[in-house]
């Protein structure tokens, strides 16, 4: 049996499709088994909020009288850049404001979204025709021409735990890590979460319609540091270590605080919480079989901060019904787990899209290009 | 005379400590007053313990600075937590660095805490991204 998406189109526009979320389709797996997955459900919906640095926005702020370009600009003085066109800017969610560290690019986009003002300052070149100096005033996502989230990489299919084993404290971007392995941080949420739902990106690539932070938002191309190489698991297919990753995009305008959120991280520094949803279509027995994959059956690695060099030493292998049982074994020792994801936004998330589907709101979407199979990503090199 | 001054610190001892006799050290060398209030220290396991140091300025510093060295971590108490919901993401960040258990997920997946089980030890604090948890004192 297969179907097409077409197929699955005309039963949501009739109002007969069967949207399960995905965490609901595991506990269907496991009771009915693949066969009746495949003959029930048409789409399973996925979701994830967790932080990831790479992420911005493009903001065209229209032009000014006098006509000036921006080019040494910030945002509540934070430093965004202007080397593109006269009055497009992008605000990088990593870039700290000058002289605070807890306030940075994610915090602008965050205020933005909640319909703040935020304040413009730019000094420019004159030139004959943008004979403009300087430029202070103020922006909001009413008075912008347009304003777009940008993020070059998210969505990472799995992501290495992290442990400590030193004696001392490490703050790190996954965390507090407490001494003598004091705690597991890790970050996914799990079988909720979209790429470990089709591993070999069969049903997502450019051009795939999402939620992106309460909005629709739109695969655009591979995500940075995209890796197809990474080992598979023999039955699952599923990387057993850091491997795709998605560029996306979507109109700030229309999103929702709720789902967009700015972290400050001691030590390490900002990045922002944002809510992915992508929607997996069931249109043959494997996809049925991947929707089906429970926490139990995807595997990842616990890995050594306290050793800093690129390469971290494995301390464990686990899967995730482990660590989000919330105790894990390491050395003899109970060790603590803690997710670094909302699992209880990821799941509000995969039941809005879901909610979305049923009301006929939206649709899914073919791609118009497969992600590529041969990625491969590598540590820097001297040329 | 030099008057004596009182702190509240948490203690988290590496399991290599624990069968050091740390507390009868400071009693008796590093001239310190010290009162338990808090315990959880079991032979060859990770402990922690909350106590109140009493002592001249100098001494005290001394005292911190032998427990340093000893590879233990030194925490300043707060009086009071305080979780404020509305920016909390219940991403559970928190929950894995609450040594007591008073911070944690519930079957929803949603951060509660109890209060009574809070030993002010402010990891929490130290680990939370979004500055949803408030530390008083
Ligand atoms: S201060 Fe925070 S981490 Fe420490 S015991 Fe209280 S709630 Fe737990
Ligand atoms: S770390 Fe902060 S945001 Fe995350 S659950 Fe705890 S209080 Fe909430």
């Amino acid at each position: 049996m297969k179907k097409k998406i077409q197929e699955i189109n005309e039963r949501i526009k009739k109002g007969k499709a069967c949207v399960l979320r995905a965490d609901e389709v595991v506990e269907m797996g496991k009771k009915e088994g693949i066969k009746e997955v495949l003959k029930k459900v048409d789409v399973v919906t996925t979701g994830t909020f967790g932080m990831m640095c790479s992420s911005g926005a493009f903001i065209n702020t229209g032009h000014f009288e006098p006509p000036t370009k921006l080019e040494d600009v910030s945002l509540n003085n934070v430093k965004a850049y202007g080397g593109i066109a006269a009055v497009d800017i992008y605000i990088g969610a990593t870039e700290r404001a000058n002289g605070r560290k807890d306030y940075g690019g994610a915090h602008v986009i965050e205020d933005l979204v909640k319909g703040k003002k935020v304040r413009l300052k730019a000094k420019a070149d004159p030139t004959d025709c943008y004979p403009g100096k300087e430029v202070d005033v103020y922006i909001s996502l009413k008075n912008v021409n347009q304003a777009f989230l940008f993020n070059p990489r998210n969505c990472y299919q799995n992501y290495s735990a992290a442990t400590n084993s030193t004696n001392e404290l490490l703050y790190t971007y996954m965390g507090l890590l407490l001494p003598n392995f004091g705690n597991v941080a890790f970050a996914t949420s799990g079988e909720l979460s979209p790429l470990f739902k089709d591993p070999h990106l069969c049903t997502i690539g450019v051009g795939t319609q999402i939620f992106l932070a309460g909005a629709r938002g739109y695969v655009v191309w591979e995500g940075t540091q995209f890796n197809s190489k990474a080992k598979r698991d023999e039955k699952t297919g599923i990387p057993e270590s850091p491997a795709g990753t998605l560029a996306l995009t979507g109109n700030l305008k229309e999103m929702n605080a709720e789902f967009l959120k700015a972290a400050y991280i001691k030590g390490y520094g900002i990045s922002l919480f944002v809510g992915i949803g992508i929607p997996i279509p069931v249109i043959d027995e494997e996809m049925a079989f991947y929707v089906s994959i429970p926490n139990e059956m995807i595997k990842t690695k616990i890995i050594d901060y306290g050793v800093k060099r690129l390469k971290r030493p494995v301390i464990k292998e686990v899967n995730y019904a482990e660590l989000f049982s919330g105790w894990i074994e390491i050395k003899n020792k109970k060790v603590k787990t803690e997710p670094r994801t909302s699992l209880y936004k990821s799941k509000r998330i995969a039941e809005i899209l879901k909610r979305w589907i049923l009301k006929k709101k939206f649709y899914l979407t073919e791609c118009v290009k497969n992600l590529p199979v041969e990625g491969v990503f590598k540590p820097w090199r001297e040329i | 005379m030099e008057r004596n001054i009182k702190e509240r610190v948490f203690l988290l001892f590496s399991k290599k400590v624990v069968n050091y006799p740390v507390t009868a050290t400071l009693i008796k060398r590093k001239n310190v007053m010290v009162n338990i209030l808090k315990a959880e220290i079991m032979p060859n396991e990770d402990g922690y313990m909350l106590v109140d140091v009493e002592g001249r300025k100098k001494d005290i510093e001394d005292a911190k600075l032998f427990l340093k060295q000893k590879g233990v971590s030194i925490f300043h108490v707060s009086e009071k937590v305080i979780i404020h919901e509305e920016e909390c993401v219940h991403c559970g960040s928190c929950t894995g660095v609450c040594i007591p258990g008073a911070l944690y997920l519930d079957k929803n997946h949603r951060l509660k805490f109890e209060p009574q089980k809070c030993i002010l030890c402010t990891l929490c604090r130290e680990t939370c991204p979004t500055n949803a948890i408030e530390i008083i004192g």
